[in-house]
């Protein structure tokens, strides 16, 4: 794997490391958005069916 | 009852009685004024009047009294009038809950969970006062008000009962909402589906129709495991907090549907989606369960459920679901990557540690510290066990293959270790065979063992720079010691004899006699080695030889101070330029070379009867001399420094780049070594073997056919250098390290031995391995592998030749010349005879070529460097040697030997890991056949190894410093 790259396995392990940390923060950022902005959805929906949360 | 025209009746003189405003299965219900506090109340007349005792009535409503919660009126008052016992309660203005179903308004889903909380806080209230809880045991929507402020409350509780320690009796019911226990139905302990058992005697209310009529009032029949079975013999069944739960249930269903319950529990349909929420239904279903056991067992309970619905609802619970998910899944990706990239970066910080430890492994090796390079190497390769280290790098492989030197086999002298003295050298000398090294600095003289480099023995010395030490044999020097001269016995530690103090030593070629001289003094002893004894004295009369005011900076190497073969004539060079040669026998036979010159430098030594000297730094001037005759045989005047050497061994100049032995007798010149641009500061010769060192801080080794064997870089001059015993010893003024190197053989790697004088460019093996053909444009021979030349051949029309290959093949061995008129012939590589010649088109002039390996394409030419491609993708992968002409590339399983032709025309082969990585020099390399290297150094020797793995080499470097001292390597 590391020769069809052009890079050794350190550098694999590394640079692939950070890419995968890399793309988990940004991947994060729209997952945390959609995963709010459905979850604001549905509480309305909630307090729609069931009323305000009460206590 | 009571009619209209008493509506304004006064009760207990408290309370004026206004409006009838609802009757009910517990009594006639009136809306009422307190006189004194004007505030409208209701007062309830109970229909229990006549039946029930009053006391009982008045405990049933002082507990009722004590009742006091946001959602249940506050009774106040108990009072009878005209034997009607009222009950004086809170005035809830609003409307019940059936009014509104009767004009068919259903509450919106969120309005009935906020009532059905308040409901359940009310009833979890009643349910747990004291001593065992309130029943309210009849819940529907005719007893629930709905306030104006959108609150509700419980009212009616003509019916509520105290809870004993088991329940409590039914007393009343409305259809549909009353429970299953409540028509003395029993599903406890049975499947809900089954059939509900009914109990004779306790169907009540049949065809009768509206909430009011439906709600009976049956008295109190007790309380109590004993009063459970009725006077007339019905059983009882026992009421509990679940069965306010079932009605609240029903309620609740009925007002989400707008349609009453079934009246049989079993018989109930749960509420679609279209009603209400599958979470909601699921509540009343539960609530609704026939079987109490099922339902929930308390008001706070089911409380609970309507509080948790937004959690509990399957949307909430799945968004988070995937909420956790999503962040389980990139939590765990951002850690996997955090690890993988610290895992990386300790291997390549581990890799980076590596690369450096080669790097200084290299130094150590151009250094002459072998067993630092091989201790470095060994450091730089990963032990493989650790997931923090990476892989070898091919720099450290190479490192470790040079320093161990496995693919030179070549004779000649290897860095064998260095020797730290504490301070800069002033003075080296070998023992003759090479056991001991004696190194003179300030102020001691320190011998090693050579074999160990071990120090011997140390020695206090005269505190002068020019203070000497010479072997007299192996075990035995004599050296300028601090008391005087001293001769010691190595081997035994021991001082042999003493003399006078000198600094400048002598030493007769015979080893039988040794000249001191302290040079602040003006005459000479001659001791006899073997016992010291003084066998003659001389003195230089005015003269003295040259130092400096401060001698620690005078240089010995300035002066001559020697010997003859038998040490009856000593040569010394003085102050004022004078060289005089002094018969120690006979006074009369002295000799006067130069009685006074501008000289200030001179060398020169006895070889049998001759003197040869040379003088001057520069223009230095030779000179040779017949001692026996005490004639001036002649010389010359060269253009630079001269170095000479004269011994017992012969007479050696080197003059610029050449050093030759000179014969006395015919003045003819032998090469012993030529340096090509480098001029030679400083030689040593033993055994035929010359060592040079050159004013590029370098030393070379040469054979006694004064070929090249191999070179060393170093950081300083030269200025000492010795052999001895197959030793060399080098090292220089300013630096406390000496280097040592020793003659190494390789005859176990021999292969071939040819006639060294034969100038050939290249060597290869036939495919049978019987022959071997050396060939050059100039011509070729074929040797079999016993040495036997068989075959000698001139190639015609040299300069026309525009390529030669050695060619191999199932059929045969051939080699192939081709002239640059396109005429190609071929010779048979186990006879050298013509096997065929055929005329092809001229080829191009750039020797352009192509080699394949399994993964590369590489292409060749002659002006420019060697470029490989990959085979599968077309793309360039690496440029190899940029200086040299790429001449054959050989794949030995996942290795690619490539072999090279320099620009100045040395050999030499390069080990490329699968990614073009170097793993190994290969100097001398001239063919890769049978699985084996072979070398040849233009000596007359051909030899082969095999390819050593990495583990091989880390083994060879493990035992290194031990088959370094016990000489086996």
């Amino acid at each position: 794997m590391s020769w069809l790259t052009g890079m050794s396995g350190s550098e694999l392990l590394f640079y692939g490391g950070i890419a995968m940390m890399i793309t988990a923060a940004a991947a994060s950022l729209p997952v945390g958005a959609v995963l709010v902005f459905t979850g604001r959805r549905l509480r309305r929906k909630m307090e729609q069916e069931y009323g305000k949360p009460q206590r | 009852m009571r009619k209209e025209q008493d509506m304004s009746q006064i009760i207990a003189g408290m309370y004026e009685i206004q409006n009838r405003i609802g009757a009910g299965g517990g009594g006639v219900v009136y809306l009422g004024s307190h006189l004194r506090l004007k505030k409208p109340v209701v007062l309830k007349a109970d229909k229990r009047t006549l039946s029930a005792e009053t006391e009982a009535l008045r405990r049933e409503v002082d507990m009722l009294k004590q009742l006091s919660h946001t959602y249940i009126p506050q009774v106040y008052d108990f009072v009878q009038e005209d034997g009607v016992v009222y009950t004086v309660m809170d005035f809830i203005d609003g409307e019940s809950l059936d009014k509104l179903l009767g004009r068919n308004q259903i509450p919106p889903q969120p309005q009935v969970i906020r009532w059905a909380c308040q409901l359940l806080e009310a009833l979890d209230y009643l349910h747990s006062r004291p001593p065992y809880g309130i029943l309210h045991g009849d819940i529907k929507p005719a007893n629930i008000m709905l306030k104006p402020d959108g609150d509700i409350c419980l009212i009616d509780f003509n019916i509520a009962l105290a809870l004993g320690e088991d329940g409590a009796v039914k007393v009343g019911f409305s259809r549909g909402y009353a429970s299953p226990e409540h028509y003395g139905m029993d599903y406890i302990g049975r499947n809900k589906s089954a059939a509900a058992g009914r109990i004779a005697g306790n169907r009540y209310g049949n065809g009768r129709s509206g909430d009011e009529a439906e709600t009976l009032l049956l008295g109190r029949q007790g309380t109590g495991p004993d009063s459970r079975r009725t006077a007339g013999g019905t059983k009882a069944i026992l009421l509990d907090a679940r069965s306010d739960i079932y009605s609240l249930g029903a309620t609740l269903y009925h007002l989400l549907s707008g349609r009453r319950p079934a009246q049989d529990a079993t018989e109930v349909e749960p509420l679609g989606a279209d009603v209400c929420s599958a979470e909601v239904s699921d509540i009343l279903q539960k609530a609704m369960a026939p079987n109490p056991d099922m339902r929930y067992q308390s008001a706070e309970e089911m409380l609970n459920a309507f509080l948790q619905l937004h959690k509990r609802d399957r949307r909430v619970r799945r968004h988070k679901r995937r909420a956790a998910a999503s962040a389980a899944v990139l939590t765990a990706m951002f850690l996997t990557g955090g690890f993988a990239a610290f895992v990386g970066l300790k291997q390549l910080e581990q890799r980076q540690g590596a690369l450096t430890l080669a790097e200084y492994s290299a130094d150590a090796l151009s250094m002459g510290d072998v067993e630092g390079a091989v201790r470095l190497a060994l450091q730089a390769i990963p032990s493989g066990n650790s997931i923090w280290e990476a892989d070898v790098t091919p720099q450290a492989q190479k490192a470790l293959t040079d320093a161990l030197g496995v693919y030179d086999l070549e004779d000649g002298f290897r860095a064998a270790g260095t020797i730290e003295l504490p301070s800069a050298p002033f003075k080296l000398a070998v023992s003759p065979d090479g056991s001991y090294l004696a190194a003179v600095y300030a102020y001691e003289t320190a011998v090693f063992d050579m074999d160990s480099r071990k120090e011997a023995a140390v020695l206090p010395t005269q505190e002068s720079a020019l203070a000497d030490a010479v072997f007299m044999d192996e075990g035995h020097l004599i050296y300028a010691g601090a008391e005087g001269i001293t001769a010691y016995d190595v081997d035994e530690k021991k001082v042999l004899w003493t003399g006078e103090t000198a600094t400048a030593l002598a030493l007769s070629a015979d080893h039988g006699r040794v000249a001191a001289v302290n040079r602040m003094e003006n005459h000479v002893t001659v001791y006899r080695t073997s016992d010291g004894k003084k066998e003659a004295e001389r003195s230089f009369g005015n003269l003295h030889m040259q130092v400096a005011v401060n001698d620690t900076f005078a240089n010995p190497e300035d002066s001559v101070f020697a010997l003859n073969e038998d040490g009856s004539l000593l040569a010394v060079s003085f102050h004022n330029g004078g060289l005089y040669i002094f018969d120690l026998e006979h006074p009369d036979g002295d000799m006067v070379i130069y009685e006074e010159s501008d000289y200030r430098h001179f060398e020169g030594g006895f070889y049998g009867n001759y003197f040869a000297y040379c003088a001057g730094d520069t223009k230095a001037q030779f000179g040779l001399v017949d001692c026996t005759e005490g004639r001036y045989l002649g010389g010359y005047e060269a253009q630079d420094k001269l170095l000479l050497q004269a011994d017992g061994e012969g007479i050696y100049l080197a003059d610029g780049n050449l050093l030759a032995a000179l014969s006395p007798e015919t003045m003819e010149e032998k090469e012993l070594a030529y340096t090509d641009g480098l001029y030679i500061t400083a030689f040593a010769v033993w055994n035929g073997y010359a060592l040079a060192a050159t004013n590029d801080n370098g030393f070379s080794f040469y054979d006694s056919g004064a070929h090249f064997l191999s070179g060393e870089s170093g950081n300083e001059n030269s200025d000492f250098t010795v052999m001895a015993g197959g030793y060399a010893v080098v090292g220089n003024r300013n630096e406390p390290t000496l280097r040592l190197l020793k003659l190494e053989s390789h005859e176990e790697a021999q292969l071939l031995a040819y006639d060294a004088d034969y100038r050939h460019e290249e060597a290869r093996i036939s495919q049978d391995g019987r022959t071997a053909v050396l060939f050059s444009v100039q011509g070729f021979r074929v040797y079999d592998m016993d040495g036997r030349m068989l075959a000698e051949k001139e190639l015609p029309e040299a300069g026309s030749i525009y390529d030669q290959q050695f060619i191999r093949s199932g059929e045969g061995s051939w080699l192939e010349v081709v002239w640059y008129d396109g005429t190609v012939r071929r010779y048979d590589a186990a006879d050298g005879s013509l096997v065929s010649e055929r005329v092809e088109s001229p080829p191009a002039k750039d020797l352009y070529e192509e080699f394949y390996t399994d993964k590369y394409r590489i292409a060749s030419s002659l002006h420019t460097a060697p470029e490989v491609y990959e085979i599968d993708s077309g793309k360039q992968a690496a440029v190899l040697e940029e200086d040299s002409y790429l001449t054959y590339v050989t794949q030995m399983g996942e290795y690619l030997i490539t072999e090279y032709v320099s620009a100045a025309g040395e050999r030499y082969g390069i080990l490329l890991d699968r990614n073009l990585q170097k793993l190994a020099y290969l100097p001398g390399l001239c063919d890769v056949t049978g699985g084996m290297l072979v070398f040849d150094y233009g000596t007359g020797n051909l030899r082969q190894c095999r390819l050593y793995s990495l583990r091989e080499l880390t083994a060879l470097g493990e035992t290194y410093g031990i088959d370094a001292v016990n000489g086996t390597r």
